[in-house]
């Protein structure tokens, strides 16, 4: 998909002022990159890029989707195209992972077994706002390969071989790299979620 | 099947399909051990989750007034506010 495909979004009249983008949707896009890459000036530089482009190619605009869904639309092509940069010149040979061996014994069993959770998926809107601010907290807590790797896979489903291809990696040391981030999110969201009875302070160290 | 196993192809099997062997392997293991069964649960549950994270999280960042004066002063060729 390119900016091109997503830019069939809505919107208002073609006349109106990209300032005014920015006054509405600004903060909430920046919000959105700032989750994913981490990094203050590069979510600012995406955003307004995304203002930029959506601007560039407003004429093409039809009514099919509320102005920041298509705004969000355009920053996720370019937060998913700095990831996949990122990725791909930062590829090195996978060492041994000192956290999944802090999880298991020498024998492959738990340390700790998993306990009985204190609660599952989140249902109301208030623990909905407080699963996420605790999903983003673990998620500002992955080393950073492991990290990008793991935005990507769950912005753009990159799985297949030819999504490996483009980011330099082969399939297997995708998938240790995703079981490792998945392994740690766990690891955080167990402690700081299913088995943390509400209210909570803060997120465990 | 030890758990740490158990555990790898849990995570691997939310990606790809796991061969006839991993899967039952898998299934055996976790009929008997109720750690790894409560981990693949929460995995999945999680991973559920993951897919539907498309949003901004709720959060109090906003644009640096440097950064928002900036963009602004990139759509220099664009019209003023009305």
């Amino acid at each position: 998909m390119t900016d091109a495909d997503v830019m069939t979004g809505p919107t208002t009249d073609p006349g109106s002022d990209p300032r005014a983008w920015l006054d509405r949707h600004g903060d909430a896009l920046y919000r959105f990159a700032l989750a994913r890459v981490r990094r203050a000036d590069v979510a600012e530089d995406l955003v307004q890029e995304t203002l930029l482009s959506a601007w560039r190619g407003r004429e093409g605009f039809r009514g099919t989707s509320s102005e920041q869904t298509w705004l969000t639309a355009i920053l996720k092509r370019k937060v998913i195209d700095w990831l996949r940069h990122r990725i791909r010149e930062r590829v090195t040979d996978l060492g041994p992972d000192g956290f999944t061996d802090s999880l298991f014994t020498r024998r492959g069993d738990w340390k700790v077994p998993p306990a009985r959770c204190d609660r599952g998926s989140p249902t109301t809107p208030l623990e909905r706002d407080e699963f996420w601010a605790t999903l983003h907290a673990c998620l500002g807590k992955l080393p950073s390969r492991l990290h990008d790797v793991f935005v990507l896979r769950y912005l753009d489903e990159v799985a297949g071989d030819a999504a490996c291809r483009e980011l330099g990696l082969t399939p297997s040391n995708l998938w240790v790299m995703l079981h490792r981030a998945r392994l740690r999110m766990w690891a955080c969201l167990s402690e700081n979620w299913f088995r943390d009875e509400p209210p909570r302070e803060g997120i465990a160290p | 099947m030890i758990c740490r196993t158990a555990v790898e192809l849990v995570c691997r099997s939310v990606d790809v399909r796991l061969t006839r062997v991993e899967r039952m392997g898998l299934a055996v293991h976790t009929f008997f051990c109720s750690p790894c069964r409560r981990f693949r649960g929460e995995l999945l549950q999680l991973h559920h989750l993951w897919e539907a994270d498309d949003a901004a999280p709720p959060s109090a960042a906003t644009l640096s007034p440097e950064g928002r004066e900036r963009i602004s002063a990139a759509f220099g060729q664009s019209p003023p506010p009305a």
